[in-house]
């Protein structure tokens, strides 16, 4: 019969096209030439595990150093990754055309699951290569160097497959645009634990566990600890662990779950009841909305913004850089560092204004584009007003943590003053923007030849959030009073003018 | 119309991308074995 190279012609078929969507996913997807990142990328990211390890080389002992890279190796290659897992999410249309072909269902399983193992594999063997080397100095054998790369494959596949599992779960249960919004939920919580992982895991690898906050009792529940065990055990250098226990009963169940999951039906779409009612930003933004040409253009940019996964992943790692300030922040630090803290999210807007013509589904600029009003001053007028409805609850988070930190005393008028100053500076911010918003393809996105002027800005936000905290602390009553009535007049300044869009 | 070596041929660039691939392990191979021999030495 010639079912078996038939079988392997369509597997290398499918693999072939998947590999290229992969390597060249939007530039092709348009028929365009385009160029590969992946290469650049392995470079790039190996050459940072490179010096990861390098730094740790020689003065961690075996466990730490083994953990602490295939933890490194681990992160970067699930960072990477998640951008990926949920292309299938959002074409279903790939997904669907592939499924009506004449391909069998046992060829395309193994055609999928050959194509996640290859492209899961060429990233964390590429990855991994650097520290497996060295590996073989610190544990003093050859066969140090297959088994890293073996264990960092595996906790790369375990790492996948634990973030898998919850996306999957909603997918199936709430349906596709819950899961690709925890997917980018995740991505950005995944981005900014990594940061302070990163910083944390290296301190506690060079001083022991104690340097970890919680320590070896938290440590132990980490995969690449068990992994790392699993690879002394293996090489005979440790006895009695129950690393390689842990590392293939965590494979299994995530791997069982993974499958579970993914054989049960999806949840159909009509079946998502609507929401009454307008979402909380517009009904903040209500106070200042002079006309319903007016609301329509904030309603639209809100939507937008929810909607615009590009933005998402822009806009929400910039607002956990200042919480994890303060959450951080030791016990006394000064009042400066909360007040740098709550003058970020202003200090990043002429940075996310940047990127805010050019959106994913920019087809829907229709609506604009039908409305009897100018576009852009529409659009300058609806980014102000949704980006200061936006700031309330940024602004209520950071206060809930700083009061935690610091006490309501002194967290409540630098919460004032850094509101205040956001409505002020936001119309004026607003005004950069020259085209009307959503409206470009993202392929099309040129950074700009400088960001002098946007940096000039952060700085000058800074330094006024500065100052306004430095007066704070000399004498607290004025100042406070003055902070409010800093709100009051940004919230009287984006009020409708006469003679301003109708 | 174009001639035939003009055209994107997807297969040819997929393993010419990944001979790039192999380049660059093997790179990241070399400089961690000097920093080891280095360093032992």
């Amino acid at each position: 019969m010639a079912e078996g190279p038939h079988a392997r012609r369509q597997v290398g078929a499918l693999l072939s096209a998947w590999l290229v969507v992969d390597l060249w996913a939007g530039a092709r997807r348009r028929g365009g030439g385009g160029s590969a990142t992946l290469t650049t990328t392995i470079f790039a990211q190996g050459f940072l595990a490179y010096l990861f390890a390098a730094l740790s080389w020689q003065d961690s002992n075996a466990v730490a150093y083994l953990a602490g890279n295939l933890a490194f190796v681990g992160a970067l290659v699930l960072l990477s990754l998640l951008g990926g897992l949920g292309r299938e999410l959002r074409h279903p249309a790939d997904r669907d055309l592939v499924r009506t072909s004449p391909i069998g269902a046992p060829t395309y399983f193994v055609a999928r699951a050959l194509h996640s193992v290859l492209w899961l594999g060429l990233q964390a063997v590429g990855l991994a290569l650097p520290a497996a080397v060295l590996a073989c100095w610190t544990l003093d054998t050859v066969l140090a160097f297959p088994l890293f790369l073996a264990m960092a494959l595996l906790v790369s596949a375990l790492l996948v497959g634990l973030q898998l599992v919850p996306i999957l779960a909603v997918d199936r249960l709430l349906g596709e645009h819950a899961a690709v919004g925890l997917a980018t939920l995740l991505r950005t919580l995944l981005l900014g634990a990594s940061f302070f992982g990163l910083a944390l895991g290296l301190r506690a690898m060079l001083r022991g566990p104690e340097a970890f906050p919680g320590g070896i009792d938290l440590l132990r529940w980490l995969p690449p600890l068990w992994f790392a065990e699993a690879a002394l055990e293996l090489l005979g250098l440790r006895a009695g662990g129950d690393g390689l226990l842990l590392a293939g009963a965590s494979l299994a169940g995530t791997a069982l779950l993974a499958f579970g999951l993914a054989v049960l039906p999806r949840r159909p779409l009509a079946a998502r009841p609507r929401r009454r009612g307008d979402p909380l930003p517009l009904r903040l933004a209500r106070p200042w909305l002079g006309s319903p040409a007016e609301r329509g253009g904030v309603a639209f940019v809100l939507a937008m913004l929810a909607r615009e996964r590009s933005f998402r992943l822009r806009a929400l790692p910039l607002l956990g850089l200042p919480l994890g300030m303060i959450f951080f922040a030791e016990k006394d630090a000064h009042g400066l560092f909360f007040a740098m803290a709550h003058s970020l999210p202003i200090a990043f807007v002429p940075f996310l204004l940047h990127s805010l013509p050019f959106a994913e589904q920019h087809r829907a600029n229709w609506v604009l584009a039908e409305a009897p009003l100018e576009p852009v001053a529409t659009s300058r007028r609806a980014v102000a007003l949704a980006f200061a409805a936006l700031v309330v609850p940024a602004q209520l988070l950071l206060l809930a943590l700083d009061a935690w930190e610091r006490g309501l005393g002194p967290a409540l008028p630098t919460t004032m003053a850094a509101t205040g100053l956001a409505w002020l500076l936001l119309p004026r911010f607003a005004r950069s923007l020259d085209q009307p918003v959503f409206s470009q393809d993202p392929d099309s996105f040129r950074t700009p030849p400088s960001l002098n002027g946007d940096l000039g800005v952060g700085l000058v936000v800074s330094a006024l959030a500065i100052a306004a905290e430095l007066a704070l602390g000399k004498r607290p009553a004025p100042w406070t009073a003055l902070a409010a009535v800093l709100l009051v007049v940004g919230f009287l300044a984006l009020r409708p003018r006469r003679g301003g869009l109708r | 119309m174009k001639p035939d070596s003009d055209r994107p041929d997807p297969v040819r660039d997929l393993w010419a991308e990944l001979r790039a691939l192999l380049l660059v392990y093997g790179a990241l191979v070399l400089v961690p074995l000097l920093t080891g021999f280095a360093c032992q030495s």
